[in-house]
Parts: structure tokens; C-alpha cells; sequence
């Protein structure tokens, strides 16, 4: 290990005269396959931690939808070291702000601590990497907690449930096509067995990624690591994820009237490839997001809000997923035009926005979107977040480092074609949620 | 022989319990966790970390508190109007601080709306503009290299935004749909009904954004004069942190604030009259659960109590799992994802304020929970094991409040407002410490003797 301790640091030494580094990050791995990345930050005396499982809703199997956000609820009930609610119990008396969240890809536990509390969070995490401990009572509880929390998040307002039914129909029969809290009939079928097994099939280290962002050098996240999550044992082959299914093609739609909802929204989405597929367009498309719908300059503000067309306007992408990305935007409109002239009016300004983009709007937007990279390191919680979701998708130190020239690299021929692409062959979405009746008034 | 044989058997059982003894020693050892070992023993021990926060006087006469962080060269500046916030509105003006507070990027001084956020964009400067029932705030985030155009920026924008007539339309658009999407969020609308229930008819139970008719009222001129009663010199309270020293921090704040005018408005309130009792209601919405809202007196920032009750309601319903309502409710019932109470200190209205979110067949359950665990902390207090656990977590988490240089800026306005000394900084941890456990138990029998009041929305 040591060898390869030394070669990555040699390597991370010798980019450092080519280009400049947005992180300044170093990394490592254990033995058993655990990816280690220590971004330094010493303004005060604290450390973002963040444990990365390459796991989350994608991986469950049809019929089990909810499993991995159950299982992350489970990870605080007890392990056969630390039972019960201690855990808790030991953050809370030591001052650490904890939490995780699970998304389609990834699930992710994470602390903020001070420095001296930081060995405390890694043996704790390392425990119950290997020593979870899922008992009868702790696994119907929070089986009953994950369905109130779907309730609380989602099925309060119509129109988030409306949102995640559009969304199942876009993703059908791919691994995105079910809720990451998954449907109620489902959560109440799990079992413990189930649970057990997806966290013995993809809770290991070489599966996980470990961010430390803080008040820290290399050499002592080195000794700490190895201390608590070296006696983990590797998997000797790395945990069997689904194969991808279909792809999609075609274009889905969804209208609906409910009750509560005050104003039409409009949602158009198309499915792009992710950085993992395909590098190049997404981080091109990434840059037409931003001029298009995305910087306070956009597009859209210039040709549709502000000569009130629509009310506002926003776009945004997804391209860091392992599966695949988005590329979504979305419409308040005005009453006075039909939702289908509303979506003619979005595709033909796409069209229009791309067709008059030339190399100096390009040049520009660039420009603006690396200028806010100076801010990566003001945060310890914004860095670990950045860093932990490019290396959970497997991107090199390298790559990460070079995010900024991802995004110079970006040619007018790269926006040009994979604009193109995604509007005239890409699979999509449109979603439009209104009130029930219009009232004559508004 | 027979003595001999017991002699040696009651050896071997002594051995063998000596054996069995060690082995479960060595077993237990292994295996067991010590959190306190950990810590004690780590490598990482505990560093003697001190920010000094010093106070400047501009040459112009202005105040302000900084803090020095050359870290990574990066500027922070923190400010508010006083008495500007929406609570100091006329009646019929209602939401005219947020509908400029959403304006005032749509160009300034030589610069049209294209033009500044351009700059804005090309120089990483963030700013942004809010207003909360009492003052009006406003936060800039600049690279220390871009400084100087950020500073010339924020200050064409306090003394000369343009306010076209065709930016407001857009903006008025926006904030007409805004106030109708609030009532699509069952927490918008409880918030709401929470308000007026506590503040009654005080202006603090208004909306930031205003109503319909008002919005649809307000004129450029309205928005002119705005800035000409509450951007005043006298009105600033000023907060820096970041890579900059006190002299510079001394010219940045006066060229920030050239042009303002000197004259102090006063703008005054009407004294608050808080209803810490009102009558349980329900706002009917069809929706799974029912969420809830409850409050018990509390006590402002700087009173003798403060630590005590806060020490009190972090035990009863602090953020953490750990909390009272959490482990019984949560843990132990499966009854919610959640529920929590605060102290908050608002001065003329401070409490303890609390909610929840369940399942409509949960809800009376849930509710005598909450009553039994309130009466509970007035008849019993709590242990010196909460009361410890609670305690170190206060002093350990301390320095957490540094993460960012706006955490740090912010958190210096928020000391001068609260009248917290230059010292705050210094002093916090022997506040925490002096607090002992017969100070808690005092406050949380004073506190929480007593039914708490609740407003609810869903279908009972």
C-alpha cells in the first residue's frame, strides 16, 4: 500500500506543474479498496467528512423500491459495538452536526466536526461499515419513520407527487424508474432479510469513497484511516451492480389538474448522457445550460422574461449520475397561451438561442462559469460534497482537478452538435402541472 | 485422597474460572467501543482556537466589527438597514421591501441590467438582498482581487438604481405568481397561520411579500423612496470578514457607503403583544398527514435564563435524534420523520417554538406525547446525563460556526444586533460552562409549566 501511497503522490506532484489544481486535493487508497481524498482547508479547527457508498435506489431490484433509503436509516440504529441509539447518543456529546441522504446513485453519510472529534467520527463510521446490527424492533420503526418521511416530503404537496409520477414515466423500466423513497405498498413488503443482504452486497470499502475536507494534512488522514478502516475486509470482487437497461427514446407526456395547485408550471426535460458516458457533451451541455437558463444573464431572461413571454424561467443539468443525465427546464408561464403553445414557444427559442450562439457568447459564458470556482475552498462542506460525488463516479483525482479545464475545453462545435443532439434525438419529458379551475380572475 | 481430589477439582475449577474470567476480560475489551478513550487518546487533540473580533471606526464615522482571514483570499461584508424590514411598512405599501430588494440588480448608476450582472458574473461577486420583519439586509461574497469593483458596484447600486418601469412589470409578474404558489406549501400556509395566531394583529404577522392588491399598487416612485427613508448612514450595522486589514476595512465601508444620506429616519413600532395562549386550530387541507406548530413562553438573548432554557429545550426537542420528542416520538413510536422545538429569543416575543409532521391516525397519539413529554420536563426536570450530553455538545460544536467567511460576517451582524460584546467570542464557552443543572431544571419548570398552545393544518 505504501508504494501505491507513494506513486499517487508522485503523480499528484508532477500535474501540479501543468496545470492548476481547483482542490490541491491528495489521495489514497487502503488495501481493501477504500478511496481516500483529503482536500486541506485550516481557517478553523474542523473537518467535513464524507463517506461516499456507490449504492442507492438504482441498485434496487424491481418490487424493492425504497431498500437503500431504509437501509440508510438503519445505519444509526446499532451496530454489535455501538447498540442502539448510541450512536447518536455520542455525536450529540460531542458536538458533531451528522446526517446522510440517498439519491438515486449514492448514499452518503456525512459529519462536520472539530478536529478533535474527527477520530471519533472515522472509528464510529468504520464500525458500522462491517458491524451493522439490524434487530426486529429498530428495523419496523424505521420502517414506519421512511413512510412518514414520504409523506412529509412528497405526498403533502400534490405537486411533488406529480413530479415523481412524471418522472417514473420518463425513466420507465430503466434503473431510475421508481422513487428513491420508494411507493408505500413496497416499503411496507421489505424485509430485514432484504436489508441485510443489500448491505452486505454493497456496504465495503472498495466500494465507498472517503472525503475528509478540513483542518487536516495527508499524513495524518493516512494514519487515522488505516487505524479504523484498514481491518475491514476487502470483497475480492467489487459488489454486482445492475446492468443498465433500455435506454429510452420517444417523447413522454403528462398533464394534470389538481386541486391546491395555484399556477401552471411547465417542465421539459431530456435525457443526456452523463460525464461518465460521455465527458465532452455533457460538460458542453453543461455550459449551453448556463447561457441558456442558468447565469443571471440567460437567454431566456432576455428574449422571454423580460419582454414578459413567460413569467420566469429557469434551466438546469444533471450530468455527474451513473446512469444518465438531465437536462430540464422550467416555465411559469403566462395564462394567456395553451400549454401546447407554451412548449412550441420553449422548443423554437432552444432552437433560436442555439442557431445565434457563437464563439464569443461561448467564450463569455465560460468565462463567467469559471470565475465562481474561487470559491471551492471557502466552505470545507461545499468542497467535500464536490470532490465526494466526481470520485464516487469513479472520476480520476486528475479529472476532478482539472474541472475547470473540462469546462475551457468546451468547443462551439462540442455545444453546436450536442445541443443538436438532445433536441432532435434525445428522450423527453414534458410535464405540465395546472390548478384545477382556472379562476376567471387571474 | 478424597481431599485431595476436591482440593485439586476446586484448582481446577478455580483455573478454569480465572481462564473464562480473562477470556471474557480480553473478549469485552476487543470488542467494545470507548468513545471517551478515543478522543482522550487521539492524535488529534483539542486546538486552542481564538477569533478576535475587532471593531473599526471608518474615517466617515462608521462602525463596524471585522475579523482578519487571510486564508484564501477572499472578502465577506455583512450589513442591514435597521427599522427597514416589513414589519415597519405602511399598511398599504405591504411587500415594498422584498419587491426591492428584487430590483436592485436591474442596473445601476452607467450600468443597465445586461451590463452590471455581466461584471457582477466576470468578477465572482455575489450579492444578494433580503428583508425579514425587522431590517433590511444585504451580503456581498468578493475575491479579494475584485474588491475595489464590487465595492463601486454595491455602491452605484445603494445610491443610484435605475427601477425602469419595464424591470418592474417583470418583477411584479414574478412576485404575483410567488404569493400564489404560497399557498401550495402546507408549511408556507401553516407558517402564515402561526403568525397571526402569536403576533395577532401586529404588522409581524404579515407576509414579506406582501398581498395581491398591494403589489399590484406599488410604483417606481414608491421604490425611490424607499431607498431615500431607510438607506441611511446612521441606520448601518456593519460586519467585514476576510482578506483585508482594519485600514482597509476603514476605506472599503467608506467608499461602500459615499453618498448616503446622514439624517436618521425614526421609524417605529407599535410594542408587541404576543399570544402565548390562543385556542387550538385546525386549517382543513386534504393532504396525509397533519402538521403542527406549538409554542411556550421562552426569554430574550441577553436574560439570565437564556442558557438554562436553551439548555432545557435542546434536551426536549433539540435538532439531534437524541432529543426527548425525537427518541419517544421517532424512535421509539415510529409516529414521525421529525418533530423539534427551538428557543427563540425575538425580543418583545421570545419562545419556545416547536412542530411536527404525522399521519392523521398518529395525530392524538402523537399530541399526548408532546403534552406528557412538556409536563414532564415542568414536574421532573431533567437528568444530569441530558443535561451533560447537551452541554459538551455546545462546547464541542463550537467552532463549527466558522465553516465559511459569510458564516463568519454574518454571525459578527448578528452579534452586534443582539448586543452580545466584542467578547462574544471569547466569553461564549463560560456562559455554557457556568450554567449548572439546578438553572435548567428552574427554567424548565418555569418554562414548560404549562399546556403548550398549537395550530395545525390537514383534515381532522
Amino acid at each position: 500500500m505504501k508504494k501505491l501511497f507513494f506513486l499517487v503522490f508522485f503523480l499528484a506532484f508532477c500535474l501540479k506543474t501543468t496545470s492548476a489544481k481547483v482542490f490541491d486535493a491528495e489521495e489514497f487508497y487502503l488495501d481493501n479498496g477504500l478511496r481516500i481524498i483529503v482536500v486541506e482547508n485550516h481557517r478553523a479547527p474542523i473537518v467535513k467528512m464524507m463517506l461516499w457508498y456507490k449504492v442507492g435506489a438504482m441498485d434496487e431490484v424491481a418490487g424493492k423500491s425504497g431498500l437503500a433509503h431504509l437501509l440508510e436509516h438503519l445505519m444509526f440504529r446499532g451496530t454489535t459495538k455501538v447498540p442502539a441509539s448510541f450512536f447518536n447518543q455520542l455525536m450529540l456529546q460531542n458536538g458533531v452536526d451528522f446526517n446522510a441522504f440517498t439519491s438515486k446513485d449514492f448514499t452518503v453519510y456525512h459529519a462536520l466536526a472539530d478536529i478533535s472529534r474527527l477520530e471519533l467520527v472515522l472509528a464510529l463510521e468504520a464500525d458500522r461499515m462491517k458491524n451493522l446490527q439490524i434487530d426486529d424492533q429498530a428495523f419496523v420503526g424505521e420502517q414506519k419513520i421512511v413512510y412518514q418521511e414520504r409523506q412529509q416530503r412528497i405526498e403533502n404537496n400534490p405537486q411533488s407527487l406529480f413530479y415523481e409520477e412524471a418522472l417514473n414515466i420518463l425513466w420507465n423500466n430503466t434503473p431510475y424508474g421508481h422513487p428513491v423513497a420508494g411507493t408505500l405498498a413496497e416499503i411496507e413488503a421489505l424485509t430485514k432479510e432484504d436489508a441485510r443482504l443489500f448491505y452486505r452486497s454493497f456496504y465495503h470499502p472498495n466500494n465507498a469513497v472517503l472525503v475528509l475536507s478540513g483542518d487536516i494534512d495527508v499524513k495524518t488522514a493516512q494514519i487515522l484511516v488505516e487505524k479504523y478502516f484498514g481491518k475491514i475486509k476487502n470483497t475480492k470482487e467489487k459488489p454486482v451492480q445492475l446492468p443498465v437497461k433500455n435506454k429510452r427514446n420517444g417523447t413522454y407526456q403528462i398533464t394534470k389538474e389538481l386541486n391546491e395547485v395555484q399556477s401552471t408550471k411547465i417542465s421539459l426535460s431530456y435525457i443526456i448522457n452523463s460525464v461518465i458516458d460521455d465527458e465532452r457533451r455533457a460538460f458542453a451541455l453543461s455550459v449551453f445550460s448556463s447561457y441558456f437558463g442558468g447565469s443571471s444573464n440567460s437567454y431566456m431572461k432576455r428574449h422571454l422574461i423580460k419582454p414578459q413571454k413567460v413569467v420566469s424561467a429557469q434551466s438546469s443539468v444533471d450530468i455527474f449520475s451513473r446512469f444518465m443525465g438531465v437536462f430540464n427546464i422550467s416555465v411559469l408561464p403566462k395564462p394567456e397561451l395553451s400549454d401546447d403553445q407554451n412548449v412550441k414557444m420553449l422548443e423554437d427559442t432552444i432552437n433560436e438561442a442555439l442557431q445565434g450562439f457563437s464563439l464569443q457568447d461561448l467564450e463569455a459564458e465560460k468565462k463567467k462559469m469559471l470565475s465562481w470556482f474561487v470559491y471551492t475552498k471557502d466552505n470545507p462542506k461545499e468542497a467535500a460534497y464536490i470532490v465526494g460525488q466526481m470520485a464516487a463516479l469513479g472520476m480520476s483525482l486528475e479529472k476532478i482537478e482539472n474541472y475547470e479545464k473540462l469546462i475551457e475545453d468546451v468547443t462551439l462545435d462540442d455545444v453546436k452538435s450536442s445541443v443538436e443532439n438532445m433536441i432532435n434525438s434525445a428522450a423527453r419529458m414534458i410535464a405540465v402541472v395546472k390548478p384545477l379551475q382556472r379562476k376567471n380572475n387571474q | 485422597m478424597i481431599r485431595q481430589n476436591l482440593k485439586l477439582i476446586l484448582g481446577n475449577i478455580l483455573f478454569l474460572g480465572l481462564l473464562v474470567y480473562a477470556l471474557c476480560l480480553f473478549f469485552v475489551r476487543a470488542n467494545s467501543f470507548n468513545a471517551d478513550e478515543i478522543v482522550a487518546k487521539s492524535i488529534l487533540a483539542d486546538k486552542n482556537f481564538s477569533v478576535k473580533v475587532e471593531e473599526i471606526i471608518s474615517p466617515q464615522g462608521h462602525k463596524a466589527w471585522m475579523v482578519e482571514d487571510h486564508s484564501l483570499g477572499l472578502v465577506a461584508i455583512n450589513f442591514y438597514f435597521k427599522n427597514a424590514g416589513y414589519a415597519f411598512e405602511d399598511e398599504k405599501k405591504r411587500g415594498l421591501g422584498n419587491f426591492v430588494s428584487k430590483l436592485l440588480t436591474y442596473g445601476a448608476g452607467p450600468y443597465d441590467d445586461e451590463k452590471l450582472h455581466d461584471i457582477l458574473d466576470m468578477n465572482a461577486i455575489e450579492l444578494d438582498f433580503s428583508v425579514n420583519s425587522d431590517d433590511f439586509n444585504v451580503s456581498m461574497t468578493v475575491p479579494v482581487k475584485n474588491l475595489e469593483t464590487g465595492v463601486r458596484l454595491l455602491n452605484l447600486i445603494l445610491t443610484n438604481p435605475h427601477f425602469n418601469k419595464a424591470d418592474i412589470e417583470v418583477v411584479r409578474l414574478q412576485i404575483l405568481e410567488a404569493i400564489r404558489m404560497q399557498s401550495e406549501q402546507p408549511e408556507r400556509v401553516l407558517q402564515q397561520a402561526f403568525k397571526k395566531a402569536f403576533y395577532n394583529n401586529h404588522p409581524k404577522s404579515r407576509d414579506s411579500f406582501g398581498t395581491s392588491q398591494s403589489i399590484q399598487s406599488l410604483s417606481q416612485e414608491d421604490m425611490f423612496s424607499f431607498i431615500e427613508n431607510h438607506f441611511r448612514k446612521e441606520d448601518l450595522v456593519i460586519a467585514l470578514a476576510g482578506d483585508l486589514s482594519p485600514q482597509n476595512a476603514a476605506d472599503v465601508i467608506d467608499q461602500l457607503f459615499k453618498g448616503l444620506k446622514d439624517k436618521k429616519n425614526n421609524f417605529l413600532q407599535s410594542e408587541l403583544q404576543p399570544q402565548y395562549h390562543f385556542e387550538k386550530k385546525n386549517i382543513e387541507r386534504d393532504i396525509p398527514q397533519i402538521l403542527a406548530r406549538f409554542i411556550l413562553p421562552g426569554v430574550e438573548r441577553l436574560d439570565k435564563d437564556f442558557y438554562a432554557l436553551y439548555i432545557a429545550t435542546e434536551i426536549f426537542g433539540g435538532s439531534g435524534l437524541t432529543s426527548r420528542l425525537n427518541l419517544e416520538a421517532r424512535e421509539k413510536e415510529g409516529l414521525t420523520y421529525g418533530a423539534y422545538a427551538f428557543l427563540n429569543p425575538e425580543k418583545g416575543a421570545p419562545r419556545v417554538e416547536g412542530g411536527f409532521a404525522t399521519s392523521k391516525e398518529n395525530y392524538e397519539k402523537m399530541e399526548e406525547i408532546l403534552f406528557s413529554l412538556v409536563s414532564k420536563m415542568a414536574g421532573k426536570g431533567v437528568t444530569k446525563e441530558e443535561f451533560e450530553a447537551v452541554k459538551s455538545s455546545m462546547l464541542t460544536s463550537f467552532n463549527l460556526r466558522f465553516k465559511s467567511l459569510s458564516d463568519i460576517s454574518s454571525m459578527l451582524l448578528y452579534m452586534q444586533k443582539e448586543d452580545l460584546g466584542l467578547d462574544f467570542l471569547q466569553k461564549r464557552n463560560e456562559y455554557v460552562s457556568k450554567t449548572t443543572l439546578e438553572d435548567v431544571n428552574k427554567a424548565s419548570y418555569k418554562f414548560f409549566n404549562q399546556k403548550p398552545s398549537l395550530i395545525t393544518i390537514g383534515k381532522m
